[in-house]
């Protein structure tokens, strides 16, 4: 039995491994997204601490890692966060005046997870070099992972985190690539499993499941081609609703679009939304009060910042949901009173 | 040897002749209140109530957790009832107390004999089973006057009792005592904490909540559910009403002036928990405010609520702080839920510069713009009613 066990976590290493283009002994499991993000920060900065404190990332970077550097920071780690522009990408030449010499990691996502914006992550990569920096590259792939083809050897990525259940297998199980030859230190202890990194018998159910939805990925060029042809038609749609700003850039990953439905908060547009079998969500934690970090580094006015909503599509996603979700949002801008 | 729990009524000794009643209301409180935990046998022996749990009970923890929070109960105190040998006695007194006089350093022991035809009075009693802890626990040293433990004897008519410290009980009246009101409650800090205390009062509560769907969720109103269930727990079981709020606050927002919405709003719910109130038998509404705390809470304001309603008010933290009430809240476990972000109908259309000192007149004519009597109708047409208990068994649900 432990035996089949034993197969079946290799197995679904390589799967996933494929679909990243890597080795399955680069790939190491974990719970999820966070952890693999926790992981590979308090690893990687904790590895090169001897080699200075700086460590270079971005404004919108999810709450893992964002929070994880606040940590980081706290344990007197110098924590740059780049700044991004209108259009929720940070520039390549903040990052080549940041990544300096004594700089030990840089972290920016491949894709933001609010507006989708694509970052400059290769540049990441040049910037490091150019600076004749020991730094690692990490790069939070959970929204790019099987949404259109993306191999971290590509990019010169040291450490890439991605999520099972955002490539619709189960919830519970995660991965993280470590480039073959770099070296992280361990944050927790106490068992050899996953080359002594993340010790503790495996989630195999969860994981197994990870393995089989990674082989199932389709094609990902023609995907992402097809959700191109789905957002522009849902644009199309919401401008013909009306009174609609949409926040995300156009050259978005087409999966995550994010609009401000201009005078309608949030939250009932939220809960007349899921009335009705639609299931979005305004981005960040929906809270009274608290507006979206991404939203607000982009710099985008007050109007905006109150009505966000963020509408992701799947490879499942049909032109008629999209028909369906534009009457939904127009039916609740009439039905709700602008505050 | 076996368990019981000990109840000792509080202020119901003061009633008179209605104690009773009074007793009668406490014995089916706390019936209900176990529920699920298998069978007890009450009586009612000399000024305590003995509850006895039949075979079928095997969490006495949890039975006696659940007695802790009902109202009417001075203290209560766990006992082992055995046998009325004095032999008997000594053994079950370093048996079932045995735990404790290990953690304690000094002890004394009280006696209590109405069984009169028991061969030792109470100061033997007292002093032969002092003399055979001390034999047994060498650390224990006698303080009659401040002792980590009371060990007590009670030689009662069909057993001997033995228990070790009281627990502090709920206090206040048996809810029912003192008949039913209507809790309005919002999903705050306050209300919550208003309906526990009038409970405590010997009320009965009936919950009344309004929702605007969609400017309040789901999950708003699912949080009102929690935060009854957790008082619940003190008060029993709620029939709560939940009442459709959308259309009047809209109303509202349409047709009156923006520094008058919260009260004009105050005064829809007031009427119309009346009607409930009214149809459900209440004889009071509740409300959590407190003078000052916010525009609509101001004694004018206050006044303004008041001037609809024909029924008494009830506003048992008009006087206290906010950290007094959140001392409550955190003692009956409501705070975590109550400050989850969720908008709820009080917040929904909240004027910039609301009127701190309204006057009725400029009230009535701000409802001249509304149609009063058809816009409650419709609301009170459309309520729902969901029955909220204080505990749930662990194999109810679906998983």
């Amino acid at each position: 039995m432990g035996l089949k066990a034993e197969e079946l976590l290799e197995k679904s290493r390589s799967r996933v491994a494929k679909k990243l283009g890597c080795s399955p002994d680069e790939l190491l499991f974990t719970s999820g997204g966070t952890e693999s993000n926790n992981t590979a920060l308090y690893g990687a900065a904790n590895q090169l601490k001897r080699s200075g404190r700086r460590i270079v990332s971005t404004v919108i970077e999810h709450p893992s890692v964002y929070e994880t550097l606040s940590r980081l920071e706290n344990e007197g780690f110098e924590v740059i966060r780049l700044k991004v522009n209108g259009e929720g990408k940070i520039s390549e030449s903040d990052l080549f005046e940041a990544v300096t010499q004594d700089t030990i990691l840089v972290s920016v996502m491949a894709v933001n997870n609010e507006v989708g914006s694509i970052q400059p992550v290769s540049a990441a990569r040049q910037a490091i070099l150019r600076a004749h920096s020991p730094a690692l590259l990490h790069c939070d792939g959970v929204q790019v992972f099987g949404k259109m083809p993306f191999r971290p050897s590509d990019y010169g990525i040291d450490l890439m985190s991605v999520s099972s259940h955002k490539i619709h297998g189960p919830k519970g199980a995660g991965a993280l690539y470590i480039r073959k030859g770099v070296k992280i230190s361990p944050r927790l202890f106490g068992g050899e499993q996953e080359g002594k990194l993340r010790p503790g018998t495996e989630a195999l159910p969860a994981i197994a499941g990870f393995g089989a939805a990674a082989a199932a990925l389709p094609d990902l060029k023609a995907e992402f081609d097809r959700a191109k042809e789905k957002r522009d038609y849902l644009v199309e749609k919401l401008k013909a609703v009306g009174g609609i700003e949409i926040n995300s850039p156009a050259d978005a990953l087409p999966f995550i679009t994010n609009i401000s439905v201009l005078g309608r908060r949030s939250e009932p547009m939220l809960s007349f939304l899921s009335e009705n079998g639609v299931y979005v969500s305004s981005g960040s934690a929906c809270s009274k009060g608290k507006k979206s970090r991404v939203l607000v580094e982009m710099g985008l006015g007050n109007d905006r910042l109150e009505s966000p909503l963020r509408i992701s599509f799947s490879r499942f996603t049909t032109f008629e949901e999209i028909d369906y979700l534009a009457d939904c949002i127009a039916q609740a801008r009439r039905i709700i009173r602008a505050k | 040897m076996d368990e019981i729990i000990l109840i000792k009524n509080g202020e119901l000794a003061l009633k008179g002749l209605n104690r009773h009643t009074f007793e009668d209301m406490l014995i089916k409180n706390m019936r209900q209140r176990l529920t699920g935990l298998g069978h007890f046998d009450f009586s009612n022996e000399q000024s305590t109530i003995v509850v006895k749990p039949r075979g079928d009970v095997t969490d006495m923890d949890e039975a006696f957790s659940r007695l802790c929070r009902v109202f009417g109960i001075a203290g209560l105190s766990r006992a082992a009832s055995v046998e009325k040998d004095m032999d008997t006695i000594l053994k079950a007194a370093e048996e079932y107390l045995g735990e404790k006089l290990l953690a304690a350093r000094t002890f004394k022991v009280n006696a209590k004999r109405s069984d009169k035809s028991f061969p030792l009075g109470s100061p033997e009693i007292c002093s032969e089973t002092g003399g055979y802890l001390l034999s047994k626990f060498h650390h224990l040293k006698v303080d009659v006057h401040n002792p980590d433990i009371i060990v007590n004897v009670e030689i009662r008519d069909t057993a001997a009792y033995i228990h070790g410290n009281q627990v502090k009980g709920a206090g206040g009246m048996p809810v029912g005592s003192s008949g039913r009101a209507a809790l309005l409650i919002s999903g705050g800090i306050d209300s919550p904490v208003a309906g526990y205390m009038m409970a405590k009062r010997g009320l009965q509560l009936t919950g009344i909540h309004f929702a605007s769907p969609p400017y309040t969720s789901k999950k708003a109103e699912q949080k009102v559910c929690r935060l009854l269930e957790k008082v619940a727990m003190y008060s029993g079981r709620i029939v709560l009403f939940i009442v459709p709020f959308t259309e009047i606050q809209e109303q509202i927002k349409d047709n009156c002036p923006e520094e008058l919405f919260t009260l004009v709003m105050r005064r829809m719910m007031m009427r119309i928990a009346q009607i409930i109130a009214a149809d459900q038998n209440c004889g009071a509404l509740i409300t959590g405010e407190s003078v000052g705390q916010v525009a609509s809470q101001t004694m004018p304001a206050i006044a303004c609520t008041e001037a609809v309603c024909d029924i008494p008010v009830f506003r048992p933290l008009i006087g206290m702080d906010k950290d007094e009430v959140v001392a409550i809240s955190r003692k009956i476990d409501t705070f975590d839920i109550s400050i989850l972000p969720y908008e709820d109908c009080c917040t929904v259309f909240t004027p910039k510069h609301p009127r701190t000192r309204p006057t009725i007149p400029l009230l009535e004519k701000a409802e001249q713009a509304l149609d009063i009597e058809p816009l409650i109708e419709k609301a009170v047409k459309g309520v729902r009613m969901v029955i909220i208990h204080g505990y749930k068994n662990d194999d109810e649900g679906e998983i």
